[in-house]
């Protein structure tokens, strides 16, 4: 009696025991709210489906991702296995519920649930991230992205009391976080497009000064220019000397230039994380909207978060670029 | 022995399992249930998710009263966002925390736009499981005396109505008699702010044993119980 017991008891839960192992490679995004269509509707459900399946099967066999077959652009497929080259992902929850966004260009699920692990890296070090996906108007994937924040993401676009046009929000939005993807895919084609030829990079670094009155701190921030080329350069080479790198963007801010109504400063506190190097800090950018389709970043400066990490002494945000220092 | 440790663990893993997924199965169905609007954020700390969940929380009220009285919401949210329930889950090295609350929750303060919700008709979620044996005024006042915040006093005052050691409680605007009432102050915010003993002009703060009053709290609201002793 006793034995059977221990054997019914064993195989009820090896079932339940498998089962959630079995379904945990099984991803299923359900829509609540945002399309109207019914059809379409179902049509990305079952694309992100497949994707999302897809890639937690490649996650757990640590081999690459199989695309074809799989109803997204062939630009976006490059531009997901770009990134699977520096960091493989996957989502641990079997169904995801989420809302569908109108996007100039078709529509977007944001928030989807993933876990990171960078290649290479230790299977202990891991992160929490979310990404987006993009659409055309008849449901096709279009992009994969990491996001910023959705409470980032609805502040902006519910209160830039400075940007009046929502379209526009979300197209510099959606650029902000490709950009931001692009440092994670080592995407150099995208960055060498995105920057204008005549774009100006600046980044600071702090040195020790004897502590003085205009310096009470005893540290000041220097500051160094490069060109395009570059900044290039020196980027492609760091990306050849990591296994991987992280950057996240958050606290983003967004002001229309007071008298050229397609060029904006955006402002964000990005944390870059690499095999090899990692830092905090505030990179301002100027874009350029005049050409939607290919927005251009005119200047791009970074400046460190602390002035001092081991007291605690941050920067002054006052003191970080804005669009006034800068004329076009 | 070897036995026993291997049923245990055989047994219990899996419902650890179940149990994690509870969570985000209660979430997404919320998530899917129209009767809802919600606010959910991924952060490092607790407290910063709540505080972000809670702001988009009312970024998706206002959203949806918008929609509801087809004009621009000027009133203040936050009493609104004290009413939201919430759960609480990990994910990898962070914390989900999803805000959510019942439309139909909303609808009385709806109906007037503009004025502090309506508390005579707050209703509990859930009701504590409470000791049966008689409680005296001491140990009623302890109770409600550990509420931190206006949500907390739902969850409270209730119960201890139900089961008569509250005679009535109210808004602070319907009060008739206050040489009989204690008074509850909370912050627009919802936090706490002090307990007041019965009184007419001067009252003893509960908390500090000093003299103060309710005319001490400018921009705060108060809700008054009187006690069935």
């Amino acid at each position: 009696m006793k034995r059977i017991i221990f054997l019914l008891v064993a195989v009820v839960s090896a079932f339940v025991f498998s089962s959630n192992v079995w379904s945990q490679g099984r991803v299923s995004l359900r829509i609540n709210d945002g399309i109207g269509n019914v059809q379409l509707k179902f049509k990305i459900e079952e694309s992100v489906s497949i994707l999302m399946s897809e890639i937690n099967r490649a996650e757990a066999s640590n081999r690459s991702l199989e695309l074809i077959g799989i109803n997204m652009t062939q630009e976006a497929r490059q531009q997901l296995r770009m990134l699977w080259d520096n960091v493989h992902f996957f989502c641990e929850e079997n169904e995801v519920v989420e809302r569908c966004l109108q996007t100039n260009r078709g529509y977007q699920i944001r928030n989807i649930p993933l876990i990171m692990k960078p290649v290479g890296e230790r299977q202990d070090n891991v992160e929490y991230q979310e990404a987006v996906i993009s659409f055309s108007k008849n449901g096709v994937i279009t992009g994969f992205n990491l996001t910023l924040s959705m409470n980032m993401y609805s502040k902006v676009m519910q209160n830039t009391v400075e940007i009046s046009d929502i379209r526009r929000r979300m197209e510099i939005l959606d650029y902000v976080e490709y950009f931001r993807t692009s440092y994670n895919r080592k995407d150099i084609a995208f960055l060498k497009q995105v920057f204008s030829e005549d774009a100006l990079i600046i980044t600071g670094k702090v040195i020790k000064v004897r502590p003085s009155e205009v310096f009470p701190s005893g540290t000041k921030i220097t500051y160094r220019k490069q060109t395009k080329q570059q900044y290039l350069t020196n980027l492609a080479n760091a990306f050849k000397r990591t296994r991987y790198i992280h950057v996240t963007f958050d606290d983003i801010k967004i002001v229309a230039h007071p008298t050229k109504s397609d060029v904006y400063g955006v402002t964000v506190h990005q944390t870059w994380n690499a095999s090899n190097y990692s830092d905090e800090g505030y990179v301002f950018m100027i874009w350029d909207f005049t050409n939607e389709y290919e927005p251009k970043i005119h200047v791009r400066t970074w400046q460190p978060d602390y002035l001092d990490k081991a007291k605690g002494q941050r920067m002054n945000p006052n003191d970080v670029f804005t669009l006034s220092d800068f004329s076009l | 022995m070897k036995k026993t440790i291997c049923i245990l663990i055989y047994f219990f893993a899996p419902l650890v399992m179940m149990a994690q997924d509870k969570s985000v199965s209660l979430i997404n169905k919320i998530k899917l249930d129209s009767a809802y609007i919600y606010g959910e954020v991924t952060h490092y700390t607790c407290e910063e998710a709540s505080s972000q969940a809670r702001e988009q929380l009312k970024r998706s009220i206002k959203e949806w009263i918008e929609v509801k009285t087809k004009a621009p919401c000027t009133m203040t949210l936050n009493p609104l966002v004290v009413l939201a329930d919430s759960i609480v889950t990990k994910r990898a090295n962070m914390i989900r925390y999803f805000s959510y609350i019942k439309k139909s929750d909303l609808m009385p303060i709806l109906n007037r736009a503009g004025v502090m919700m309506d508390v005579d008709k707050l209703a509990p979620d859930t009701i504590p499981i409470y000791s049966q044996t008689v409680q005296n005024e001491q140990s009623v006042l302890k109770q409600i005396l550990s509420a931190k915040s206006f949500h907390q006093l739902k969850g409270i005052i209730e119960p201890l109505y139900q089961h008569g050691y509250i005679k009535s409680y109210g808004k602070y605007a319907n009060m008739r008699d206050p040489s009989k009432c204690y008074l509850i102050i909370y912050s627009p915010d919802g936090d706490i702010r002090a307990f007041l003993g019965k009184g007419t002009s001067n009252r003893k703060n509960l908390i500090t044993g000093m003299n103060d009053s309710e005319h001490n709290y400018s921009g705060c609201g108060a809700i008054w119980f009187q006690l069935n002793y």
